[in-house]
C-alpha cells in the first residue's frame, strides 16, 4: 500500500526538483499526513449546503421584506386615500357650514319663520341707582328673612 | 478468416496536449475578442455619448406629474368663509363607448342643465378610425347631488374625474369684492385676482418612473415635490354687516328705480372697510341685484361728480388757512353769475323768505342749507391753486390705500386748466371725478382728527403653516388741524340736524354727514335734468366717531341725496353702532328728534322700504314712470353748454 500524493504536491515534472534542505543532523524534513478524500468531500458538502441554505434564507428574506413592502404600501395607499377622503369630507362640511350660518341663509330662513327686522330700536337707559342702604352679614340676613314681603325688600335692596 | 480490428491511429500524449491547448486559445481569444468588442461598445455607449442616452431614457421612462395647489380661502374679519376650494366631480364622457348619444343627451340634459345640442355634439364626436376622441367634457364641477344623479344612471361611455371648485358659502355677499377665478384656478377679478399671488400657492410635481402603457414601474425611484397650499386671506369685511349693507342698498334702489348704487362702512378707528356693496339697477333683461362676482366693485372703480359733498373739502380748507371762521357772515344771493356766457351758479331753492332774495348766513348755514352760491363766495377766498392743493390733500385724484385691481386715480384738473368757472365748479363738487372711496376717506379725515385714516381691506394673511401675518397698515398723515376738524363736525351735524341730511338722524346717537345730488354730465356736454348721483357721506357718533359710511345711488331721475341716500345710510350705520355695541351718545335724541321734524316739515318720509312697502313704493314707481310716458319723456332734455358750465337749474345739486 502505497501513500496518497499530497494534493497539494506539485507534479514532479512542471519543475526543477527543489534541493533537499538537509538539517545539520542530516535527517530529513518530516513528512505531514494528509488529511482523508472523506473528510475534505464532507467538508465542501457541508459549505455547498450552508450556501445553498443561506441564499434560500437570503430570498426568502428578501421575498419576505418585499410582501411586507407590499403590504404596507397598500396600507400606505389605503390610508393616504382615506386622508384625502377626510379632507374632502371637511372641505364639504365646512362648506355647508359656512353656507347654514351664511346671513343670506339665516335671514331668508328667518322670514320664512315669520321673523320680521324691528322697526325702530330704541336705546334704553338704565336709571341712576338710589343710595343702596348698609351691607348686612349674610348670616343675619338669613336669619332675618323670614317671610316673602321681608325677602322681598331684602332683593330690592339688594338686587 | 480472421478479421482484423481496424488499427486506432493513436496520437502521442503530447500532440494532444499540444492540439487542447491551441483550441482552448482559439476559444480564448475568441471569448476576449468578443468581450472586447462588447466592452468596446459599452464604453462607447457610456463614456462617449452616455448624457445623451440617458436623456433619452430619462425622457422615455420619467413622467412628470403635477400637484395642483389648494387655493386659499378667503375669510371676513370674524373668520367666516366668503370663498373657499373645494373638490366636485366633473362629467366627462367617452364618446367612443357611447351606444345612444341622442338618448343619452335628452337623458343627461335636464340634469347636468346643460344644452341638449351641446351634449349631443359632445357625446356624437367619436373622431376618425386612425385618432378616435375618447374624451368630452360634459360639466365641470357639478354639485354632488347632481353627481349621484348622474351615476345612477349607469350610462355607457360617461365617466367621472375629481376637480377643484371654488365656492363662495356666502351667496352673493361681497360676490364683486371677492371676484372670481378662470377654470384654471387663477384669479379673474376682485380680491382673487389682487391677491392671487398668495392665493393660488405653488404646485407641487411628481416625477416618477412609468413603463410605455403608463405603469408606475415598482422599485424605481419616484421624486415628489409637495404642492405648497395657498395662502389664506383674511378681510376686514363682516359678514353680516355687508350683508345688511347690499340689504338696505337693494332695496332702495328697487323703490326708486335707480340705475344702481354703492355703500361702504369704515371703522374710523383703524380704516378696517367693514362693509363695501354694489348693486346693479333693474334692467330689461334682469332685475335689480346685488353685484355679481365680475361685475364693477363700483365703490372703487366707479367715477362720478360728487356734487355737494365735496363741500366738506372746501370749507375745510378755508377754515384750515383761515380764510373763513364758522361764524364769518356772507350775503348770499339765489343766483351768481360768473361768466356772462355761462349760465348762472344758483341755490337748490330760491330764497323767498329773505328781504331782496338774499340771505345773511354764516358758513354753517351755508353748509346745513348746502348753499352752491355760498359755497362759491366761500372759494372765492381762495386762490384757484389754494383749492387744487386742498383737494389734493384730502385725496382726491389719486387712488385710495386700498389694494385693488384697475382702481382709477380719479380726475382732478389742474388750475390752469380751468375755465372761468372752473374754481367754482370744483368748489361745489363739479368739474372733478373721484370712486366713492376717495370721498369716504375725505370724510374719515375729518371723523379722525384731521389725520387721514388709510383704509384697507386686508386685514391678515394665514400662510400654509398656520401662521397669522397682520397685514400693514399706513400711518395716516395729518391734512387739516384737530381745531378745524372738530369745527366741521360740528356744522355737520347741524347738517343732520337742521338741514339737508335729516333722514339720516339716527335715534340714540349723534351723526354728522353732508348730502350731495350731483346731476349727471352728458357725453355731448353739458348735464342732464333727468338723472342724478345722489349721496351722503357721513359718521357717527359724531363726536367720537367709530363708523364712517357712503351711500351713493345712481339715479335715473331727479332725486336728492338727503331723500334717497340719507335713510339708507341712517339704515346701515345703525345697525353697524348697534352690531359693535357702541355706547349711545344722544339719549336724549335732541338732534334726532330735530332732524324728525325737519325731515317732516320737508315731506320726507326718510324710510327705506322693505317687505310689503317695498313692494307698495315699487308699484307707485312703477305708475309714476308709466304716466311720465304718456305725458312724454321729451321734457328730460339735455342742456347745456361749455364743458364745466352747470345747467341754469342746477340750483338742485345740493
Amino acid at each position: 500500500m502505497s501513500a496518497q500524493p499530497s494534493p497539494r504536491s506539485r507534479p514532479a515534472s512542471s519543475a526543477t526538483p527543489r534541493p533537499e534542505i538537509h538539517r545539520g543532523d542530516g535527517a530529513r524534513a518530516p513528512l505531514r499526513l494528509a488529511p482523508e478524500v472523506a473528510r475534505r468531500r464532507l467538508r465542501a458538502r457541508l459549505v455547498m449546503w450552508g450556501a445553498a441554505l443561506l441564499t434560500v434564507a437570503s430570498m426568502f428574506t428578501l421575498v419576505a421584506f418585499h410582501v411586507f413592502a407590499a403590504q404596507s404600501a397598500f396600507t400606505l395607499e389605503r390610508l393616504s386615500n382615506e386622508r384625502t377622503n377626510e379632507q374632502l369630507r371637511y372641505q364639504r362640511l365646512r362648506d355647508q357650514v359656512a353656507s347654514s350660518s351664511s346671513a343670506q341663509v339665516v335671514i331668508a330662513e328667518s322670514g320664512e319663520l315669520g321673523m320680521v327686522p324691528a322697526p325702530n330700536v330704541v336705546p334704553l337707559t338704565v336709571p341712576p341707582a338710589a343710595a343702596a342702604p348698609p351691607p348686612v352679614s349674610p348670616s343675619a340676613s338669613v336669619a332675618a328673612v323670614t317671610d316673602y314681603t321681608r325677602l322681598k325688600q331684602a332683593l330690592d335692596t339688594t338686587p | 478468416m480472421t478479421q482484423r480490428r481496424p488499427q486506432t491511429r493513436t496520437r502521442p500524449p503530447a500532440a494532444r496536449a499540444n492540439r487542447t491547448a491551441r483550441r482552448l486559445g482559439v476559444c480564448s481569444a475568441l471569448v476576449i475578442v468578443g468581450f472586447g468588442v462588447l466592452a468596446a461598445r459599452v464604453g462607447q455607449l457610456q463614456l462617449a455619448n452616455g448624457a445623451k442616452y440617458k436623456e433619452l431614457s430619462l425622457d422615455l421612462a420619467l413622467h412628470k406629474i403635477p400637484l395642483a395647489a389648494q387655493r386659499g380661502s378667503v375669510f371676513d374679519r370674524n373668520g367666516r368663509d366668503l370663498a373657499m376650494s373645494i373638490e366636485r366631480t366633473t362629467v366627462y364622457a367617452d364618446p367612443t363607448l357611447v351606444v345612444d348619444p341622442l338618448s343619452e343627451a335628452a337623458r343627461l340634459a335636464p340634469v347636468l342643465h346643460v344644452d341638449r345640442t351641446t351634449l349631443l355634439d359632445a357625446l356624437s364626436d367619436k373622431g376618425t378610425s386612425s385618432s378616435p376622441n375618447h374624451f368630452a367634457f360634459l360639466a365641470h364641477t357639478v354639485p354632488d347631488a347632481t353627481a349621484l344623479a348622474v351615476q345612477a344612471m349607469r350610462l355607457p361611455g360617461i365617466g367621472f374625474m375629481p376637480e377643484a371648485a371654488r365656492a363662495y358659502p356666502a351667496g352673493s355677499v361681497a360676490a364683486a369684492v371677492i371676484g372670481r377665478v378662470h377654470s384654471d384656478g387663477t384669479g379673474a377679478d376682485g380680491v382673487e385676482l389682487e391677491y392671487n399671488r398668495l392665493l393660488q400657492g405653488k404646485a407641487g410635481e411628481l416625477v416618477v418612473e412609468q413603463d410605455p402603457l403608463g405603469h408606475d414601474i415598482p422599485g424605481t425611484q419616484e421624486t415628489r415635490i409637495n404642492a405648497q397650499r395657498g395662502t389664506d386671506v383674511v378681510l376686514t369685511l363682516d359678514e353680516d354687516l355687508q350683508w345688511q349693507a347690499e340689504y338696505s342698498l337693494l332695496d332702495q334702489v328697487k323703490a326708486t328705480g335707480a340705475n344702481g348704487g354703492m355703500a361702504v362702512v369704515i371703522d374710523v378707528t383703524d380704516g378696517d372697510v367693514l362693509a363695501m356693496a354694489s348693486v346693479v339697477g333693474a334692467k330689461a333683461d334682469a332685475p335689480a341685484h346685488v353685484a355679481n362676482g365680475g361685475e364693477a366693485n363700483a365703490p372703487l372703480t366707479d367715477l362720478f361728480e360728487p356734487g355737494s359733498t365735496n363741500k366738506l373739502i372746501t370749507l375745510s380748507w378755508a377754515l384750515e388757512h383761515g380764510h373763513i371762521l364758522p361764524t364769518t357772515m356772507f350775503s348770499v344771493p339765489y343766483s351768481y353769475r360768473v361768466d356772462p356766457d355761462v349760465a348762472p351758479y344758483t341755490d337748490a331753492e330760491p330764497h323767498y323768505g329773505a328781504p331782496n332774495g338774499v340771505e345773511h348766513w354764516t358758513t354753517a348755514d351755508i353748509l346745513r342749507e348746502s348753499s352752491n352760491v355760498g359755497t362759491i363766495e366761500i372759494a372765492n377766498t381762495m386762490k384757484n391753486q389754494e383749492l387744487a392743493d386742498g383737494l389734493r390733500a384730502f385725496g382726491l385724484g389719486r387712488q385710495t390705500a386700498i389694494d385693488w385691481p384697475y382702481q382709477p386715480n380719479g380726475l382732478l384738473l389742474d388750475p390752469s386748466q380751468y375755465y372761468a368757472t372752473g374754481k367754482y365748479s370744483t368748489a361745489i363738487g363739479y368739474g372733478v371725478a373721484v370712486t366713492g372711496m376717495q370721498m369716504l376717506d375725505a370724510f374719515t379725515t375729518i371723523a379722525n382728527g384731521g389725520v387721514t385714516r388709510p383704509p384697507h381691506l386686508l386685514d391678515a394673511t394665514i400662510d400654509a403653516n398656520g401662521v397669522r401675518h397682520p397685514a400693514v397698515v399706513p400711518d395716516g398723515t395729518r391734512v387739516v388741524s384737530a381745531n378745524t376738524a372738530a369745527v366741521m363736525t360740528s356744522m355737520l351735524k347741524g347738517v343732520v340736524a337742521n338741514g339737508t341730511g335729516a333722514c339720516a338722524a339716527i335715534r340714540g346717537y349723534d351723526v354728522a354727514g353732508k348730502t350731495g345730488t350731483a346731476k349727471k354730465a352728458l357725453p355731448t356736454g353739458g348735464y342732464t335734468d333727468a338723472a342724478t348721483m345722489a349721496s351722503f357721506i357721513g359718521y357717527a357718533p359724531a363726536d367720537h366717531p367709530r363708523f364712517a359710511t357712503l351711500v351713493v345711488l345712481d339715479e335715473n331721475n331727479l332725486s336728492y341725496g338727503g331723500e334717497v341716500a340719507a335713510p339708507v345710510f341712517s339704515e346701515i350705520t345703525q345697525f353697524a353702532l348697534q352690531q359693535y355695541g357702541v355706547q349711545p351718545t344722544d339719549l336724549a335724541d335732541t338732534q334726532y328728534a330735530a332732524a324728525q321734524n325737519t325731515a317732516r316739515a320737508a315731506g320726507n318720509t326718510c324710510v327705506v322700504p322693505h317687505g310689503p312697502a317695498l313692494a307698495t313704493a315699487e308699484a307707485a314707481l312703477a305708475h309714476r314712470l308709466a304716466q311720465q310716458d304718456g305725458a312724454g319723456a321729451g321734457s328730460a332734455a339735455a342742456t347745456g353748454s361749455t364743458p364745466d358750465s352747470l345747467p341754469p337749474d342746477q340750483s338742485k345739486h345740493t
